[in-house]
């Protein structure tokens, strides 16, 4: 039977009212789930857009070389699949050293999206960080700024949300896009993300600019003090301004805090350590030597390590991001692929290994992800995308006519993947399950995002439906609040 | 015979109290039949009733939900005339025309009928709502709906007896309205007829007490009436110093010089601080700079984006608008509605083979047209109505979510599903304006301009209390700190202003001078209220805990700058350049204009910049080599360094920086920490990278620390 409209608004107004600002049964809902326990403390996440070729990657499928005039049907690998340290478990070749630490990971191989994002990569992005579809109606905040507000600091010196490999100062309007989500929405500056594009230049402004004295900083630090001081005693008593003061003080505080300490890891770190978050191969290798970030993301899982063991609650890490670069393959992605995880494959697994030696692995998760998965194409050429039912293609109708067209062109919305160690997540497990024949869709297990969500945050102990209020509203943690976690994820 | 008799439509209706929504928030229904009265119909005034104006909207709030054509209860259908003509099931016709108590209909809503009365369940109708329901029928049950869009524009023209306007003047403005070819002079003409319609506010109270303008009587009657001891001893206005920094931030944006700052207080005329608001409004360029990054935020405005559709970049449009001026309403006109005099046209663009349209209107899906509905509301009405679109808003009745998805209906091309929480419910909503305005036809036109252009006509008209409101309490926050309500964005009619007779009659006055934005600001500006000293023991505060506490305005609240405020009087500071390169030009997003405040990007509307303040903000400030490069840089420093007298040095520091002499004391810190600089040994110096333009002379380093520390203090951060 239809619900009565107006009785529906009654009885909602009347609960609502009863219940204060949020409805009964949410309030209930937190006290329940935030009983439960935390499996992790920490979090570091891996971040690699582009839309990757899982395939190629966490899902190897039957190895089919290239052959000229081969029908895209007959495309369902371009590499061998490789046994990992999990029986049962396969990742693609290229892959050795992150198969030597599946025993601690789950790979999650049934991720689907409704919503299919055809061609734009930053709204797939900006749903895989957030949780949202773009757009939202509310700034909607990163899964960095939500994990710092929810946990707030694991160490008082240490920023909770640090986020290494990408560009501050820029005009690009993609970057800028992405900026804004990867940052703190509705939730403000408190909870923006410290910013370290490059790890060996470490967090630049915990020193001084231009290499200024320290002890000149500090006597300029003590005249701001004085003078504050000095000044209309109306404007002392104001708490905005004594907050403002007591900031500028936590700031001078942290350039001497142990996270400082942190960015001395050529100094302080093993040579074989070092080699081993290195990238294998080098610029002139490749078939873009323009498109690489040479020890930009090795190094910067090496520092996530490090600010982890520091005190830090959320990094990000990301391979950065470039239209048609990197993962986003649109030509030669059987190459490319091969050049990528020469890039990853490292500095990923030694991570693993390192929190793991250091016992970190088991309170601190690691995710590894993309923003969607890849397909053939219809039209493999460059640029030109299945408008978002590539989910569709079996590939008969294709001919693979030359090498750069071999591999996996094209952006697939029903189909991404994700691993996960440590953290209270099962080792050497596999969720779901993907077609072995194009459209490779999901067949076991479909999950959807939200809920993958909701898994992170019942790891780190945060409800799907925990909120903070904007604009006179409830904002959800998950979508709406709806995230289910995927128990059989977590050990 | 006049001009006026060949209108249309001329007939004055009282409306319908909110039709949608009003009787939807009623308490328990009364399964009881309520028998409801009727009195005789006068078919003069019967046919002045428009079934598209009037009845068609009733029913649909009130009898879609079961008898329409996806879902004939008792086969009967309210959707057409046709169909209430037939009946249902039972019961015979449902109504027949010229006989308006022979039909079942009329029969059910009376109570009359066998069964439940309806609607079923619900609270009856009116006696005023069956009356015309009644009267309709009596002249004949006329179905004008395809006349219906001919009737958008006509509801402008008063009857005489209606508007406070003299017959000579309605009669000037219809003729304008009517045989104008200018849409400018139309749009005039529109404004005044229903401004005329318009009962003016109440007046300034009479008070006893220091005023200098009408807004400060408003301000001293509420003091009186919450018998504050400022009604009797009022705190006293803040000093010229404090005075000139302020109110230059406030109209430009920018501090001012040392020698402007100067300059002002050595001024003797009595009425300085009037002429140099005055002067300061009359600066255009500077004064459309610094509003542009307000309307930037409040629009989401921004180019394209790599394929994702945008709000479309407003930043010319509003600099422009500013620049000349331009009519409040007229300026929205321009952003929403299709056939307005200087439309701004929305973009298409094309990512990847998809076309997306750039611009603050999108109505490309349901989404987005829910949307734009909701910022529109939240911008220009100062109401929250997001919540509303996806269900009854829970906390303010006055949205349930069939009101607002009627007025998003008026973005689309088609009235809109109602989709609770992403459930489909098959039920469509008449498209409608939710707010009853004298005159106003209810019919909607069907094509996508005239549906925007009657939406904005409705939004902008001067009947429509919330518009005027809105825009003028959002000038009381930005110049005092917080609006007279709050949230400024959520205006609630269960949550009182802090000084309604004040916000009435600001809209009023407002409206009454053409929606002229520098007429408010200059009034709000040469009020005592304004420029009241700082005093953190009279300010008030907003907290959304505790909405209702009272606000007096004894004190302006401290303000942070924003990051365009900053940064560009930091320039002003330094002796750099500003006034051609001011920082809302700039389109490269860095570390430091983020941490300051300046978004990267702008994918959602918003019209408060955030003041918290945290470690990454203030690790921007202590060692970012921005701010490093701006204030260590600047020509200040040499000017400073060709002094030989330090007390001179210290002296014009302060008066550059903050706009005033410093104290003894102060004196006294600035002198030691020169001092101190020159004993200090190896002398300080800088290390100039690349991106540092020209490494100054060593010796002004401790000029530039000083510069710095008064840079970062509470007292250049805040306005106070």
């Amino acid at each position: 039977m239809k619900m009565n409209r107006r009785k529906f608004l009654r009885t909602t107004a009347f609960a609502a009212a009863g219940a204060g600002l949020a409805h009964a049964s949410r309030a209930e809902a937190i006290a329940t789930a935030a009983s439960i326990a935390p499996t992790a403390d920490a979090m570091i996440m891996i971040w690699l857009p582009g839309g990757m070729a899982q395939t190629d990657m966490w899902d190897p499928k039957e190895y089919t070389p290239y052959r000229k005039g081969m029908k895209g049907s007959e495309l369902l690998g371009t590499c061998k699949a490789i046994p990992t340290s999990a029986d049962g478990i396969f990742l693609g070749e290229g892959l050795e050293n992150i198969a030597s630490v599946m025993h601690h990971g789950t790979i999650l191989r049934s991720l689907t999206y409704d919503t299919k994002f055809g061609a734009i990569h930053l709204k797939a992005q900006y749903y895989m960080m957030t949780g949202y579809l773009f757009p939202v109606g509310v700034k909607a905040p990163g899964m960095g700024a939500v994990v710092a507000r929810s946990l707030g600091r694991r160490n008082s010196q240490v920023p909770p949300y640090i986020y290494i490999g990408r560009d501050i100062d820029t005009s690009d309007e993609e970057k800028l896009f992405i900026s804004e989500y990867i940052g703190p929405g509705f939730y403000g500056v408190n909870y923006a993300p410290f910013m370290i594009p490059e790890p060996s230049q470490g967090l630049s402004t915990l020193n001084p600019a231009y290499g200024m004295k320290m002890n000149r900083l500090d006597r300029r630090q003590a005249y701001l003090q004085a003078i504050d001081g000095a000044s209309d005693p109306r404007l002392q008593e104001s708490q905005k301004t004594r907050d403002y003061m007591k900031v500028m003080d936590a700031a001078r505080s942290m350039m001497d805090s142990p996270v400082k300490k942190a960015f001395d890891y050529a100094k302080d770190e093993k040579p074989e350590i070092l080699a081993a978050y290195r990238p294998k191969i080098t610029a002139d290798q490749q078939l873009d030597s323009k498109y690489y970030h040479g020890t930009q993301f090795g190094e910067g899982c090496l520092l996530a390590r490090r600010l982890i063991e520091t005190g830090a609650r959320y990094v990000q890490v990301e391979y950065q991001y470039g239209p048609f670069k990197g993962f986003d393959m649109h030509e030669n992605g059987q190459p490319r692929m091969a050049e990528m995880k020469k890039q990853i494959d490292g500095p990923i697994a030694q991570l693993i290994r390192d929190l793991d030696e250091r016992g970190l692995l088991k309170r601190t998760l690691v995710c590894i992800t993309t923003e969607f998965g890849r397909t053939i194409a219809s039209a493999p050429a460059a640029g030109v995308e299945p408008e978002g039912d590539a989910e569709k293609h079996t590939g008969e109708n294709l001919i693979i006519d030359s090498e750069k067209m071999y591999g996996f062109h094209g952006h697939f919305s029903s189909g991404n993947q994700m691993l996960f160690f440590g953290g209270g997540f099962k080792g050497g497990y596999v969720h779901g399950k993907t077609a072995p024949r194009h459209p490779m869709l999901p067949i076991e297990h479909p999950v959807h995002l939200t809920d993958v969500h909701a898994t992170i945050y019942r790891a780190l102990g945060i409800p799907p439906d925990h909120n903070y209020v904007t604009e006179g509203r409830p904002f959800y943690v998950t979508d709406q609040g709806k995230g289910q976690p995927i128990t059989a994820m977590l050990a | 015979m006049s001009k006026l008799l060949l209108l249309p439509h001329t007939a004055r209706w009282s409306v319908l109290a909110l039709v949608l929504g009003g009787a939807l928030c009623v308490g328990a229904a009364d399964l009881k039949k309520v028998q409801i009265p009727i009195r005789p119909i006068d078919l003069k005034q019967a046919v002045k009733i428009s079934y598209a104006r009037d009845i068609r909207p009733l029913l649909s709030a009130d009898c879609d939900e079961c008898h329409s054509a996806d879902d004939h209860k008792a086969g009967f259908d309210v959707s057409t005339v046709a169909t209430l003509i037939k009946g249902g099931k039972k019961g015979g016709p449902g109504i027949v025309p010229g006989k308006p108590d022979q039909g079942s209909v009329v029969k059910y809503l009376r109570g009359l009928a066998e069964g439940p009365q309806m609607p079923k369940g619900e609270t009856p109708l009116s006696e005023k709502e069956v009356h015309l329901i009644r009267s309709w029928i009596a002249a004949g049950a006329v179905d004008d709906s395809a006349n219906a869009p001919a009737l958008a524009d006509a509801d402008a023209v008063p009857t005489n007896a209606a508007s406070s306007l003299s017959a000579s003047a309605v009669q000037h403005w219809a003729d304008v309205l009517i045989f104008s070819q200018d849409k400018n002079e139309q749009f005039a003409a529109r404004r005044a007829l229903r401004l005329g319609l318009v009962a003016p506010a109440p007046p300034p109270p009479k008070v006893d007490g220091p005023a200098f303008n009408d807004i400060d009587k408003f301000v001293l009657a509420l003091w009186s009436s919450a018998k504050l001891p400022q009604a009797k001893n009022s705190p006293s206005v803040c000093d010229d110093t404090t005075f000139v920094r302020r109110v230059y931030l406030d109209v430009i944006g920018v501090i001012p010089t040392a020698e402007q700052s100067r300059q002002f207080v050595a001024e003797k005329s009595l009425d300085k601080r009037n002429k140099l608001v005055d002067s300061l409004l009359a600066r255009t360029n500077d004064y459309a700079a610094h509003w542009t990054p307000f309307w930037e935020d409040a629009l989401a405005s921004q180019p394209t984006m790599g394929g994702v559709g945008t709000h479309g970049d407003y930043t010319d449009f509003i600099y422009k608008s500013f620049l000349a001026n331009k009519p409040y309403d007229l300026m929205v006109a321009e952003i929403l509605d299709p056939m307005a005099p200087g439309y701004e046209k929305s973009k298409l663009a094309n990512a990847n083979g998809k076309t997306n349209v750039i611009g603050f209107v999108r109505n490309q899906t349901h989404t987005d047209t829910i949307q734009t509905a909701a910022n529109t509301a939240q911008i220009f009405l100062g109401t929250g109505m997001k919540c509303a679109s996806c269900h009854n808003h829970f906390l303010n009745k006055e949205w349930p979510q069939a009101r607002f998805t009627a007025f998003a209906g008026l973005f689309a091309t088609n009235d809109l599903e109602l989709i609770r929480c992403e459930k489909h419910s098959g039920h469509f909503v008449a498209a409608a304006f939710p707010f009853d305005l004298p005159d106003a036809p209810r019919a909607v036109p069907k094509d996508l301009n005239e549906r925007l252009h009657y939406m904005t006509t409705r939004l902008i008209d001067p009947a429509n209390p919330r518009f005027a409101k809105t825009i003028v309490n959002r000038l009381w926050k930005r110049y005092l700190g917080l609006g007279l309500f709050e949230p400024v964005d959520d205006y609630r009619l269960d949550r009182a202003a802090s000084n309604p007779p004040l916000l009435n009659w600001l809209a009023d006055d407002f409206m009454r001078h053409n929606y002229d934005l520098k007429h408010t600001i200059r009034l709000i500006l040469t009020s005592r209220t304004y420029q009241l000293r700082y005093d953190p023991s009279l300010e008030d505060h907003f907290e959304v805990q505790n909405p209702d506490q009272p606000r007096f305005a004894r004190s302006p609240s401290l303000r942070r700058l924003t990051a365009e405020q900053f940064v560009d009087s930091l320039h002003e500071a330094a002796a750099v350049q500003w006034d051609t390169h001011r920082l809302f030009r700039s389109v490269t997003s860095t570390a430091f204009t983020r941490a300051v405040g300046k978004p990267a990007a702008r994918n959602e509307i918003c019209t408060a910049r955030s003041d918290d303040v945290a470690v990454v903000q203030s690790l921007e400030l202590l060692n970012g080599t921005e701010l490093h490069d701006l204030t260590y840089n600047g020509e200040i420093l040499d000017e400073l360094a060709s002094q030989t007298d330090r007390k001179r040095i210290v002296d014009d520091l302060y008066w550059t920086v903050l706009s005033r002499p410093p104290t003894s004391r102060e004196l006294e810190l600035g002198l030691d920490y020169l001092h101190d600089s020159q004993s200090a040994t190896p002398s300080p110096t800088l290390v100039a990278d690349a991106k540092t333009p020209k490494p100054r002379d060593p010796s002004t380093a401790p000029l530039g620390d000083m510069l710095w520390a008064l840079a970062v203090s509470p007292e250049f951060q805040y306005i106070r």
